[in-house]
């Protein structure tokens, strides 16, 4: 029997451009699942996380722990939350499950989403023309997350930091967000 | 139009999508003795007010709630907005 060794490529072919005050980069290394609580049982869920993880689940719009210290935890509504992993091995809802166990829903997440890091001291500004999210750095601390669309496509947004925020987008319309925000860039420059 | 998600904050209507009257959380037993005319009624009869409306809206672009919006059919002011699982179980529903 034939053996096929089969790569994955990154939805966007690693695209990374730098415009004049703004980085725009596709996150290739990124491993997402998410997780929702069983109906009436948050407890055993949120003492799961904090002894896997040492963290507190987050609110909806808020997060908790870090891509350096894994997971990012992303709270998405009152009973659902992404986690994010770096790195390209192994699959998150692995990860998850020797955590969580049965505490929780898993779900892979890893290949519906495309996700672009965007940076530089003219991000905001480019994510204003098409976020409707009030973007403002007294508002949209780093750390806050939120689930919004963008030019009509369901996005993430999450500030990762002063001025560098990711964005996570359906990965079968990758190339059209992208499209999207390089072109928000374009009309700010 | 903004709707002040009520864990969120003020969101634009374009992230929602709208289904109708708020009484749609009141579905009724199928196993009722007059469950033919009750699921009539909840099908097909709907009060139309000029004013104050109960309606329900989901946040189909945003955190996935079901929202319960109270709007002012006349001019549109959005005067209060809950969780529907809240206002559901005020209502009797949920178990």
């Amino acid at each position: 029997m034939a053996e096929f060794n089969l790569t994955a490529e990154p939805f966007l072919k690693g695209y990374h451009r730098q415009f004049d005050g703004v980085g725009l980069v596709e996150a290739v290394d990124l491993r997402i699942a998410s997780f929702a609580c069983p109906a009436g049982a948050p407890a055993q869920l949120e003492a799961q996380a904090k002894t896997g993880w040492g963290i507190e689940l987050p609110a909806p719009g808020a997060s908790s722990g870090s891509l350096s210290n894994q997971p990012l935890v992303l709270g998405m509504s009152p009973d659902q939350w992404f986690a994010l992993f770096a790195g390209q091995n192994g699959y998150a809802n692995d990860k998850l499950l020797s955590v969580l166990g049965a505490t929780a829903y898993i779900t892979d997440q890893t290949h519906n989403w495309v996700a672009l890091k965007i940076s530089g001291k003219l991000a905001r500004t480019a994510l204003e023309r098409i976020c409707p999210i009030d973007l403002d750095p007294n508002r949209f601390v780093p750390g806050t997350v939120a689930r919004t669309l963008m030019e009509h496509l369901g996005c993430i947004i999450f500030a990762a930091g002063e001025d560098e925020y990711l964005l996570l987008s359906a990965s079968s319309s990758a190339n059209s967000f992208l499209h999207a925000v390089e072109q928000s860039i374009h009309n700010i420059l | 139009m903004i709707i002040n998600h009520p864990l969120l904050g003020p969101r634009d209507a374009a992230e929602f999508t709208y289904l109708g009257d708020v009484s749609l959380i009141n579905r009724p037993d199928w196993k009722d003795a007059e469950a033919e005319r009750k699921f009539h009624d909840y099908l097909y009869l709907r009060d139309n007010p000029a004013g104050e409306h109960r309606e329900l809206w989901y946040h189909e672009q945003g955190d996935r709630s079901w929202l319960v919006v109270t709007r002012d059919t006349v001019t549109h002011e959005v005067k209060r907005v809950e969780l529907a699982r809240e206002a559901a179980l005020a209502m009797g529903r949920g178990k």
